[in-house]
């Protein structure tokens, strides 16, 4: 069984999913590990952001759309999804790179930087899933009908 | 670069032969939703794509693709006429 879903409703989806980003840096930084609340508010900001991701792909073809090999795919397709990695590439290596020049200037002045309980294991987490899911996000928002 | 728009008579021809565009795309090869992106003009066929469709047609390729907006099919063959 496929579902269809409607531009107004993927884009929704997609921009609750990419809010989940920064709500969940917050509520780690409100609460530090020690307090209990900590498990909650991860779990809160973790279920809203997998629950956006479910209910993007989830029996849709989006998420094989990006990551089907070229032969399963016609010419159109493979066109719409060349030019969704070409931007997924360029919206990644920018935030990677906006990330090491502002991690540069904290480290060699001193700067302002959020007091999170695990700095970089979050950063790891949030960039590795950003880097797999972008271009099916691209695709979702981009097609008009699916 | 973006290509020039080509322009194309797939949803006449394809409503004359009461091809769904499901029984269409199955024929060239493409996905169904390839076949509304050709025939709303919103996405331009390769030459191999544009060949396949046109034998599906039974015509030749310049009567069902073209650089300039498409004429009826009924003015094109009194023009091919006239030139004979």
């Amino acid at each position: 069984m496929k579902r269809s879903l409607s531009l107004t409703s993927r884009r929704t989806a997609i921009l609750t999913n990419l809010l989940s980003y920064p709500v969940m840096v917050w509520l780690i930084a409100l609460a530090p590990f020690s307090q209990p609340l900590n498990g909650v508010a991860i779990g809160l900001s973790v279920g809203l952001f997998a629950a956006t991701m479910l209910y993007l792909f989830y029996k849709t073809d989006l998420w094989i759309f990006a990551n089907a090999p070229d032969d399963q795919l016609d010419e159109r397709q493979n066109v719409v999804r060349n030019y969704a990695y070409r931007y997924a590439y360029i919206l990644i290596s920018t935030l990677i790179m906006l990330l090491l020049v502002y991690l540069m200037l904290v480290v060699d002045t001193g700067g302002w930087r959020p007091k999170l309980p695990m700095p970089f294991t979050t950063f790891f987490w949030i960039i590795s899933s950003l880097i797999l899911s972008l271009p099916s996000i691209i695709l979702a928002w981009m097609e008009p009908e699916i | 670069m973006k290509g020039e728009k080509i322009h194309n008579r797939i949803a006449v021809l394809r409503e004359e032969r009461n091809l769904s565009r499901k029984d269409l795309a199955d024929r060239v090869g493409v996905n169904f939703q390839t076949i509304g992106y050709l025939e709303r003009g919103e996405y331009n066929p390769s030459l191999d794509l544009a060949m396949d469709l046109s034998a599906v047609f039974g015509l030749p390729i310049e009567l069902v693709f073209s650089r300039q907006p498409m004429k009826p099919l009924s003015e094109e063959l009194i023009n091919l006429t006239n030139k004979r």
